[in-house]
């Protein structure tokens, strides 16, 4: 039990410290950036961000980094994930729409069904994290209510009902959280960052050809079904079409 | 190939120096550096049966020699000289209107004793000063000998392909010869290779070869043949296993009319029994060895002894402009096989198509050249870069490893191109895209889902036990409400605690008998509750025995019976003093504890 403690303890002790570590390194960085030295200004960013730290300014300004490039592959993944933070989520979506100009080639994009469309504004928006706080406050309120009727003689009925609607409440977040976690976990969103990738039917350079993917394009990536083939993903273009497509040809978050 | 004998004089250094230069390209042809001639001696077999005739010519070639005596040819041992006078003959050339007179003197010998034996040195006077030439070796052989070695009838004339490298690595130069093999007395006076053959499985490379080849003597199955190369190829397998080398159709002009000492003499001449005829070698199987990779370092398929030089047009450059990274292989091997060395180049560079230029040099019996491959590279942002240090594998076929060359990395300054300063892309608009700067939201990048963690567990266990202890508490409440027998039970310590109270509180107060008919009343209620017994009527005896039965506690029995049988009896007993009746309450309180504790379970 100690042994667990103490590592704990010096995390939280330390948490300050290493915060203040990032800001020093993404200071350093964008002073670098400032001088024009891309390339030593986005090494600091990347160890910055392979230390697990993140934050939409980070995202952001290697995207710039790379739209400056001219990787505008490696600029829209970044500028993706940074349209994640609130923060720099309106920079982003100006960025992306500047950088997807750019781009040569665009896929055709096939409408998503409700269905898809509803569950992916959760994943999006929402996230399973909100759902599942929003699911325990009802279970708890549910079974608080349900618990005081039980000994209530005043207003136990409504109190009752209240709770048993709160808990079946409870319930239907709690599968939407975990049908959203499970969505998040499977699928992935991948971006094309060569300048052109085959796309094919199977995990095969010589099997059949499916399409064609280029600079920019976003896939939808299956982690589970390409989880057993190395240096493979299964992917779904913005077309609808699926296929297999080679690790090194995306960048995948 | 023809022995020559060399002029020995021990004159000058000089003279010496100018003689290595014969020795070594094998003509045995001797310079007079004063009187300016050669002096050359040739025996026309080195191998000769018994009875065989053969001829030893002495040459003396020059322009300014006036008078030159007859060689003095020694006695020579396993032979015999068929007449002491040689034939002479002489020519005259005029170069430029330079006159050279060339005299031959022949002598002609008939072989006669088996064994291995020297032409002496031959001595010949030129303008008053006697020269010698070398010691010539030779052997005479016994037909017999030879005759059964193969037990094959080889053809008059035939061809053969000869690889210098028995069992070669992909990529590893070999030298196959094409070598003709006719019988005495037939005479060669052209060949044309014709088309068709096939060396599948090789990169193939005509060498560039001797103007007029030259015949030697060789014994074949006991049979003696003239031996010329007349072409050779440089062939290098591309892959392992076993390649064939198909064989190689010539046509040949030939005239039977033997010229024993020339037999290419008359390339350009007439006459004779002259015909064509249509000749291929037997196919021919290499065997490849497999080559293995490169422990480490970039392969660029060498084979072969390179070195391998890297470089930068210029140190500094502009975005948008192009730099030149060039590569310059140069050595003898497998130059035009040689792959472009693949380096890792730092990012942010267009690349175009690699320029690739081969320089062979096809003399000799080797391949020898230079490579280079020039790399374009544009960078696209302005910056310090560098190209990392490469590391180059070849294979040395003498050494049979791998030689590694370390080409050093390279450093280059990009500096911004003027007027670029902005991000605009033509028509399709600009954006001036500014990097966030100053505090920045930080958060720690989780790939644990929310319900893998540990809290998430506890949250969800909390409403769980609630429920679980709310519902037994409904229970209870419900049975506490609906079974008396229970409810008693469930209240009979708190009564008899209250009954034991009211006893403690009159303790003192001058009523004995009310303060022991309380503890009677407690210990008995509690009993009667505990064990569902009426709450009244029962007589000690019963509850006695209901407490034996209840507990099996024979101490704990006997203990209820003597309090009771105190209770009542007290009516009879002295006046108890204070202490006692609170000593017997505190009695009476460890009874119900213990009857409690054993009745609860």
């Amino acid at each position: 039990m100690k042994s667990s403690i103490l590592p704990v303890l010096l995390l939280i002790l330390l948490s300050p410290a290493l915060a203040f570590s990032q800001q020093a390194r993404f200071d350093e960085a964008n002073f670098l950036l400032s001088q024009n030295e891309y390339y030593q200004a986005l090494d600091i960013y990347k160890t910055i961000a392979s230390d697990g730290f993140e934050s939409g300014a980070l995202w952001y300004n290697m995207g710039t980094i790379y739209t400056t490039l001219d990787s505008l592959g490696m600029a829209k993944y970044y500028f993706l994930q940074s349209r994640e933070f609130d923060e720099t989520k309106n920079e982003a979506n100006e960025a992306l729409q500047y950088v997807n100009e750019r781009f040569d080639r665009r896929s055709a994009v096939l409408p998503q069904l409700p269905w898809d469309r509803f569950f992916n504004y959760l994943t999006d928006r929402v996230g399973p994290e909100l759902l599942f706080i929003l699911a325990f406050i009802f279970l708890y309120g549910g079974s608080t209510g349900l618990i005081t009727s039980w000994f209530l003689t005043a207003r136990s009925k409504w109190i009752r009902n209240t709770g048993f609607i709160m808990l079946v409440l409870s319930g239907l977040l709690f599968s939407a959280a975990f049908y959203t976690d499970y969505l998040e976990g499977r699928y992935l969103t991948g971006v094309i960052i060569v300048d052109e990738q085959t796309v094919y039917q199977q995990p095969d350079m010589n099997a059949a050809v499916i399409s064609t993917a280029y600079e920019g394009y976003t896939l939808r990536v299956d982690a589970y079904e390409g989880a057993t083939e190395e240096d493979w993903s299964y992917v779904r273009l913005e077309n609808g079409m699926f296929g297999w497509i080679r690790d090194s040809a995306m960048e995948v978050f | 190939m023809i022995k020559t004998g060399n002029f020995i004089s021990a004159f000058s250094y000089r003279l010496l120096v100018l003689l290595i230069l014969p020795l070594l390209s094998g003509t045995g042809i001797v310079y007079g550096q004063d009187n300016d001639f050669t002096l050359e001696a040739t025996i026309s077999e080195n191998k000769i049966f018994i009875g065989e005739q053969f001829t030893i010519s002495i040459e003396v070639g020059g322009s300014t020699m006036r008078g030159v005596s007859l060689p003095r040819l020694p006695d020579i041992q396993g032979a015999g000289l068929l007449s002491s006078t040689p034939s002479r003959s002489t020519s005259v050339t005029i170069v430029n209107g330079r006159t050279t007179t060339s005299t031959t003197y022949t002598f002609s010998l008939v072989a006669r004793e088996k064994g291995n034996f020297t032409v002496p040195p031959v001595s010949i006077d030129i303008d008053g000063e006697t020269y010698q030439t070398n010691p010539i070796p030779f052997e005479i052989l016994e037909r017999s000998d030879l005759s059964a070695e193969d037990g094959r009838q080889q053809p008059d004339i035939f061809l053969e392909v000869e690889p210098d490298v028995n069992r070669p690595v992909p990529g590893q130069q070999m030298v196959a010869s094409l070598v003709l093999y006719f019988k005495q007395g037939i005479e060669i006076t052209s060949f044309q290779p014709s088309s068709g053959w096939r060396t599948d499985g090789f990169w193939k490379e005509e060498l560039e070869n001797v103007r007029q080849p030259q015949a030697e003597s060789v014994i074949l199955n006991g049979v003696r043949y003239r031996r010329a190369t007349l072409l050779r190829y440089a062939l290098f397998p591309s892959r392992s296993g076993e390649l064939t080398l198909s064989g190689f159709p010539l046509n040949v002009g030939i005239r039977t009319q033997p010229s024993r000492n020339d037999p290419f003499g008359s390339f350009f001449g007439s006459g004779g029994n002259q015909r064509r005829i249509s000749i291929e070698s037997e196919p021919v199987t290499v065997n490849v060895r497999p080559l293995d990779s490169p422990d480490s370092g970039l392969s660029i398929n060498a084979v072969g002894d390179f070195s391998i030089e890297r470089r930068l047009n210029r140190s500094t450059v502009e975005t948008g402009e192009t730099l030149e990274l060039i590569t310059t292989i140069e050595g003898t091997g497998n130059i035009p096989l040689i792959r472009r060395p693949e380096y890792r180049l730092p990012d942010g560079f267009d690349l175009y198509t690699p320029q690739e230029t081969t320089n062979i040099q096809r003399r000799g019996l080797s391949i020898r050249g230079t490579k280079t491959y020039t790399e374009l590279l544009v960078p696209r942002a302005p910056g310090r870069f560098s190209i990392p240090e490469a590391r180059v594998a070849y294979y040395d076929p003498n050494a049979s490893r791998y030689r590694y060359i370390t080409l050093p990395a390279l450093s280059f300054r990009v500096e911004p191109s003027t007027g670029s300063a902005a991000i605009a892309d033509g028509g399709r608009g600009t954006l001036d895209l500014q990097p966030v700067l100053g505090l920045a939201v930080w958060q720690r990048a989780s790939s644990k889902s929310f319900y893998q963690k540990t809290y998430f567990w506890i949250l969800l266990s909390i409403p769980v036990i609630a429920f679980l202890i709310g519902l037994r508490q409904k229970k209870y409440h419900g049975r506490l409400q609906s079974d008396r027998s229970f409810a008693r039970s469930e209240g009979a310590y708190k009564t008899a605690l209250e009954r034991l109270q009211s006893a403690r509180d009159i303790v003192g107060k001058d009523q004995v008998k009310e303060c022991y008919n309380l503890q009677r009343h407690a210990l008995a209620g509690f009993i009667a509750d505990k064990l569902s017994l009426p709450e009244a009527g029962l007589s000690d005896k019963e509850l006695i025995e209901n407490v034996r039965e209840a507990t099996g506690d024979r101490d704990l029995t006997r203990s209820v019976h003597l309090m009771l049988e105190k209770c009542a009896t007290i009516s009879y007993a002295p006046i108890a003093e204070s202490e006692d009746q609170l000593a017997d309450i505190e009695k009476t309180e460890q009874i119900l504890k213990e009857l409690n504790k054993q009745l609860r379970s």
